[in-house]
C-alpha cells in the first residue's frame, strides 16, 4: 500500500535533497510544507504515516511542531527529525517530545535508510 | 558586479550555511555544557557602499559591542566577524570555571571555535579545506558603527552570512558574519550550481 510522507523543511533545496535521498522505489506519496504550521494543516487534511521533519524554521519550529502533534487529536505519524542543529540536547528534546529517530545534515541515502530502519517503517 | 542569481542558489548557500552554523552551535554547547539556540541564517549580497548599512540591520545591537575578526583561506578566502553584545559578554564569563582566562581570551576562543565550525562545515560540504588566521579583537566596547568604521572590508561585494547564536538563560548572543570576495563568491555560486543540478 502507498505510504503518504510528509516532508517538512522551509528550505526548498532542502526538501528536494531529502526527497532525492529516499529508497528509490519505494511506494510512497509525498506531501511538502515549509513550517510546523503548514505540516499540521496538511495532517488536518490527511493522515500521513510519515513526517520527516527539520527543527529551525520560520512561523512554527520543529520543537513547537511536536508539540502541538502531542496535544492533538491527530493520529500520531511517525516523527524522523532532520537537522542541521545536532547539538545533543536537540536530538534529547525531540525524543522526549515523540520523535522517533534523528538524523544529522547534509541527508545521505545511508542515514535515512538506516532511520526508516530503525523506526520500523521500512 | 556579481549576483546571487536565482532563489535557488540563495536557498542553497542557506541550507549549506544552515548546516555549517549547526555544527558551530554544537562545539559552543559542548565548550560550556549549555544549550544555543540557533538563528535562521540570511544571506545578502551587498555593494561595499551599502555593507555598514546592511550590517546594521542585521545585526541590530544598540548597545556597545565587542568584535573579533578571523580570515581564511584555501581556493576561496575571505574573512569572518563574530560579534558579540558587550554585555553578554560578562554572562558569558560566568558560564567558565577557569578563573585566569580574560575575557578576551575567552572571546577570541569562542570566536575560532565558530568560526571554525561555521565556515569549515560549510567549505567541507564544497570539500574544501581552509585554513584560518588566528582571530584577532577588532573592537572592545564601541558601538557598532565605530567599529565597521574601522573594519575597513577590503572586498567590492560582500556576500555576508550572518548567523546568531544564544546561551539559553543568559544574555550571551553572537552575530557570525562572513564576508566573501568577488571571485571566492563564484566559486560557492559554481559549487552551488553543481549542487542543485542533481537536484
Amino acid at each position: 500500500m502507498t505510504m503518504s510522507v510528509l516532508v517538512v523543511d522551509d528550505s526548498p533545496v532542502s526538501r528536494k535533497m531529502v526527497i532525492r535521498s529516499l529508497p528509490p522505489g519505494w511506494d510512497i506519496s509525498i506531501t511538502q510544507a515549509s513550517n510546523g504550521s503548514e505540516a499540521l494543516a496538511a495532517l488536518g487534511v490527511k493522515h500521513h504515516a510519515l513526517v520527516l521533519l527539520d527543527l529551525n524554521m520560520p512561523v512554527m519550529d520543529g520543537y513547537q511542531f511536536l508539540e502541538a502533534i502531542a496535544s492533538s487529536e491527530l493520529v500520531r505519524p511517525i516523527v524522523i527529525v532532520l537537522s542541521g542543529d545536532i547539538q545533543p540536547q536537540a536530538q534529547a528534546r525531540v525524543k522526549a517530545l515523540g520523535a522517533s529517530a534523528f538524523v544529522k545534515k547534509p541527508v545521505g541515502a545511508q542515514t535515512i535508510l538506516a532511520a526508516l530502519h530503525e523506526c520500523g517503517v521500512l | 558586479m556579481i549576483g546571487l542569481g536565482n532563489d535557488d542558489q540563495r536557498d542553497a548557500l542557506s541550507e549549506l550555511v544552515n548546516i555549517g552554523m549547526g555544527q558551530a552551535g554544537d562545539s559552543l554547547a559542548r565548550l560550556f555544557d549549555t544549550f544555543i539556540t540557533l538563528s535562521i541564517p540570511r544571506i545578502e549580497l551587498v555593494q561595499p557602499r551599502d555593507v555598514t548599512r546592511a550590517i546594521r540591520a542585521l545585526v541590530d545591537a544598540p548597545g556597545p559591542v565587542v568584535a573579533v575578526r578571523q580570515a581564511f583561506s584555501s581556493r576561496i578566502r575571505g574573512e569572518a566577524l563574530a560579534i558579540y553584545e558587550a554585555g553578554g559578554c560578562d554572562a558569558l564569563a560566568d558560564l567558565v570555571t577557569y578563573p585566569d582566562v580574560t575575557s578576551d581570551e575567552l572571546l577570541l576562543e569562542v570566536s575560532n571555535v565558530l568560526v571554525g565550525a561555521c565556515v569549515g562545515g560549510l567549505a567541507a560540504q564544497f570539500s574544501l579545506d581552509l585554513s584560518f588566521s588566528p582571530p584577532s579583537i577588532l573592537g572592545s566596547h564601541r558601538s557598532i558603527d565605530d567599529l565597521l568604521d574601522v573594519a575597513g572590508l577590503p572586498w567590492e561585494n560582500a556576500l555576508i552570512a550572518e548567523v546568531n547564536f544564544r546561551v539559553v538563560d543568559r544574555a550571551f548572543r553572537c552575530h557570525l558574519l562572513t564576508f566573501w570576495p568577488d571571485e571566492s563568491i563564484a566559486v560557492l555560486l559554481r559549487a552551488v550550481d553543481a549542487l542543485l543540478a542533481t537536484l
